[in-house]
């Protein structure tokens, strides 16, 4: 039914998109426009009738399909055997938030009284030496401070096989078989710990489902543009989660982290073969998370999304640029699912998310395919001179007439397909008793929806821009690499937005020179994708500072129910990062993991009780590394490189001795570098 | 003899501040800590040799706080709490680790990766 809603709009849409043309589809070039065309309407209208579905589905408020068990006061594990790990995959991120969140998520689960049937893990990649010791530290300072022990555990890969999927599967390996059910997190993931309990009670009670996804709420961030995300996915998402569940029931996403797996078939049927091929088309697969979902559904297992649970939170990027920088890897894992579209066995409903997860980029070239096509229709027409008596018979001659009207009756319709799903889902919250009041009143509700609109339409053009770019990089075979994300609300330089618009803005001044010169009413029609573009540079260093979303949270404006009822697991994930570390005797600041490892007793004494022994090395590597301690000596921890570090790091004999003979420095200079006062 | 000690007497009193330092940031008790500072200085200067002061100095205090380390009850294994708990000697070997681990014991099961197709 879907397919057919889909497939009849798009034909409608298109056949009037023909006739708005100057040559109504009758030539090779308009065509073309019109299969584009045809292709990013159905598209958009995806969104738009699986908002209906869900629109349906909220407004019946019964979901006989639905897995949560609203109401159900019962939040007692007793008697089962669900024991169950809490994994958080990172690879140097914010050591501090990361064990804030994981503090936070305890403390919540704490309260359920089922604290018993859960296991905390931090997995961690990474390979920043500083963040490895300060992951350490942090470790160390959270059992302590919870007074808790084997219950919270921190393992640290050598080796990062496979980034977070090989992550997740080494813990399922080494550990696997203590547990029957894992849930993932994010490094900025918190949850709460009712949710928790309820998505193990959900898994105990169906026992065919093999992935429980929830719905994670954007939250805790201060910038416009992370602002408008979060409003965005408070408003519009509980109607397009609804919708996404009403059409895929069983057959459902995966989204890599606030979710719970059975652990037992996860291990059986999810381990991700290696593509054939190099990277970044083949090789390893990047987003494995839907190739997950895909494998575990294969091998007979549900996949559903529990879009009614609450208490599932998540963090945005806080700039475009960080968003950008995101949407690049997982643009090129998603193209890669490509290659997976065909695999024997595989659902066809994940096929479909294969190629819907494809497309959430793709369709960035075919608009960029669409808006130079059409451009070079309407230079080609300014030089054409019109046939008024075209070869045969005709009793009058052929005007070349141009209806605006039906133009502007096509652009009403996009902009319903586009915009009503958004207008239904702040009706729906009017209609909620109560519910407006979260976002700050009806008021504020529909102003923030304006403001949204305006900023989605100003970054659409700068998002398909790099979208665009991104998806012929994949293609031409470049891959990217994988680094942490920045989830602080540090904002972007006017140098840093000037090297990564410029191109961007350059073009678009050309484009429109162009336009304008030779046509200037598309020139007109173009300026909704023309002056966002032009104004790319400011638009993202404003959009990433937080003063300004500050403004706007003290306007009212872009406001989430949880900031305006802050719910006990935030507020407690607040207070535990406001927490402040007394002030140590070192003049080396938290950040140098490795200067404080080689000096502070106690943390080196601690990096040391986690090392692994000295194995037989060969005569090569321990030279190697006694050249390192006399380096470190000699010209201070700044001279030795990460890999340096790493290799001292990773070495008890050599770092111990390090230690020992740092505290025997007598010369100033040297003195200063690793952090012990005069 | 006085005349021989004035020149190295400000390392001397470097040597000291570092050894308050060292047993400072190890956060043990007051008064243990001074006393184990006194008898590494005490030791350090009737070491004979060419070493500086603070090297004699630190020495000494690694010494000690060897000998103080074996003296004191050993937590149990497994017991990653208290070992974080109670101060950590200086020189320590994996030996003194007792049972800290950070992660539980392997159980080891497989993921086999199946082909394509």
């Amino acid at each position: 039914m879907l397919l057919g809603l889909i497939a009849v709009t798009s034909v409608m849409a298109s056949s009037h998109m023909a006739d708005v043309l100057p040559n109504r589809g009758n030539t090779h070039l308009e065509i073309i426009v019109v299969v584009v065309f045809a292709i990013l309407f159905a598209w958009i209208s995806i969104g738009f009738w699986e908002a209906m579905a869900g629109l349906i589905t909220m407004a019946r408020r019964f979901d006989r399909f639905s897995l949560t068990l609203d109401g159900n006061p019962d939040l007692s594990l007793a008697g089962s055997d669900a024991h169950t790990a809490i994994l958080f995959p990172i690879a140097n991120e914010d050591v501090d938030r990361v064990f804030a969140g994981l503090r936070a998520t305890y403390d919540s689960v704490k309260q359920t009284g089922q604290l018993s049937f859960f296991d905390f893990f931090i997995l961690s990649d990474t390979s920043d030496p500083d963040k490895w010791v300060e992951e350490e530290m942090f470790w160390a300072k959270t059992c302590l401070s919870l007074d808790d022990q084997d219950r919270i555990f921190y393992r640290r890969r050598r080796v990062n096989l496979k980034r977070k999927s090989g992550n997740i599967a080494d813990f399922c390996r080494r550990w696997g078989r203590n547990y029957r059910y894992m849930v993932v997190m994010d490094a900025d993931s918190i949850m709460r710990g009712t949710t928790l309990v309820r998505m193990v009670q959900i898994m105990e009670r169906y026992p065919k489902v093999g992935i429980l996804q929830t719905a994670p709420l954007a939250v805790n961030r201060e910038t416009p543009i992370a602002r408008t995300q979060q409003f965005a996915n408070h408003v519009y998402g509980p109607m397009f989660g609804a919708g996404l569940h009403f059409i895929q029931l069983g057959d459902s996403h995966f989204w890599g982290h606030n979710a719970i797996l059975r652990v037992k078939p996860f291990m059986e049927h999810c381990s991700l073969p290696e593509l054939p091929g190099k990277p970044p088309r083949g090789g390893y697969i990047l987003s494995h998370d839907f190739v997950e979902a895909a494998f575990m559904r294969r091998a007979g297992w549900e996949v559903w999304l529990a879009h009614g649970l609450k208490g599932s939170y998540e963090e945005t990027p806080p700039t475009l640029l960080e968003e950008l920088k995101r949407d690049r890897r997982w643009c090129q894992g998603n193209l890669q699912h490509i290659r997976l579209l065909f695999t024997k066995g595989l659902f066809s409903a994940h096929r479909a998310l294969f190629l819907h997860g494809a497309m959430s980029y793709g369709s960035s070239l075919l608009w960029m395919l669409f808006l130079a096509l059409s451009s070079a229709e309407a230079i080609v027409e300014a030089f054409r001179t019109p046939i008024y008596f075209p070869a045969g018979r005709a009793l009058f001659p052929e005007w070349p007439i141009w209806h605006p009207q039906w133009a502007f009756t096509l652009l009403a319709t996009t902009a319903v397909v586009l915009f009503m799903p958004k207008l239904l889902s702040v009706l729906i919250i009017l209609f909620k008793k109560g519910e407006s009041k979260r976002f700050g009143g009806a008021f504020r509700l529909f102003a923030s929806l304006l403001v949204e609109v305006l900023f989605s339409a100003l970054l659409a053009p700068v998002r398909m821009l790099f979208h665009s770019k991104f998806v012929l990089i994949t293609l031409l075979g470049r891959q990217v690499g994988w680094g942490p994300q920045q989830r602080s609300d540090l904002g972007t330089g006017w140098r840093e937005a000037l090297r990564f618009h410029g191109a961007g803005v350059l073009l678009a001044l050309v484009w429109g020179t162009v336009l304008f010169v030779f046509n200037r009413s598309f020139f007109w029609w173009n300026t909704p994708i023309l002056i966002p573009l032009v104004l790319s540079i400011p638009l993202s260093v404003w959009s990433s500072q937080a003063s300004v979303g500050g403004f706007l949270r003290k306007m009212g404006l872009l406001l989430i129910p949880e900031e305006t009822q802050r719910p006990e697991e935030l507020r407690n994930l607040d207070r535990i990062l406001s927490q402040e570390e007394g002030p140590s005797p070192l003049m080396a600041k938290k950040e140098e993991g490795f200067v404080r490892a080689v000096v502070d007793p106690r943390v080196h004494a601690l990096h040391l009780c986690l090392s692994s022994q000295n194995g037989s090395m060969t005569q090569e590597i321990t030279t190697r590394r006694r050249r390192l301690v006399e380096k470190a000596m000699s010209q201070g921890p700044g001279s030795l490189t990460a890999k340096e570090k790493r290799e001292l790091l990773y070495d008890p004999d050599c770092f111990h001795e390090l230690h020992q003979r740092v505290w025997e420095i007598s010369d100033p200079a040297l003195e200063r570098q690793w952090g012990l006062p005069p | 003899m006085t005349e021989d000690l004035a020149p190295s007497e400000e390392a001397w009193q470097k040597a000291q501040q570092r050894v308050c330092l060292y047993l400072r940031l190890m956060n043990l008790p007051p008064l243990e800590s001074l006393e184990l500072a006194l008898q590494a200085l005490k030791q350090a200067r009737q070491t004979p040799g060419e070493a500086s002061p603070l090297s004699k100095s630190m020495h000494a205090l690694r010494q000690l706080l060897s000998e103080w380390e074996r003296g004191r009850e050993k937590p149990e294994p497994g017991g990653v709490l208290d070992l974080i708990r109670i101060p950590l000697p200086a020189p320590l070997g994996r030996s003194h680790c007792g049972g800290i681990r950070s992660r539980p014991l392997h159980n080891r099961g497989f993921m086999v990766p199946e082909k394509v197709r």
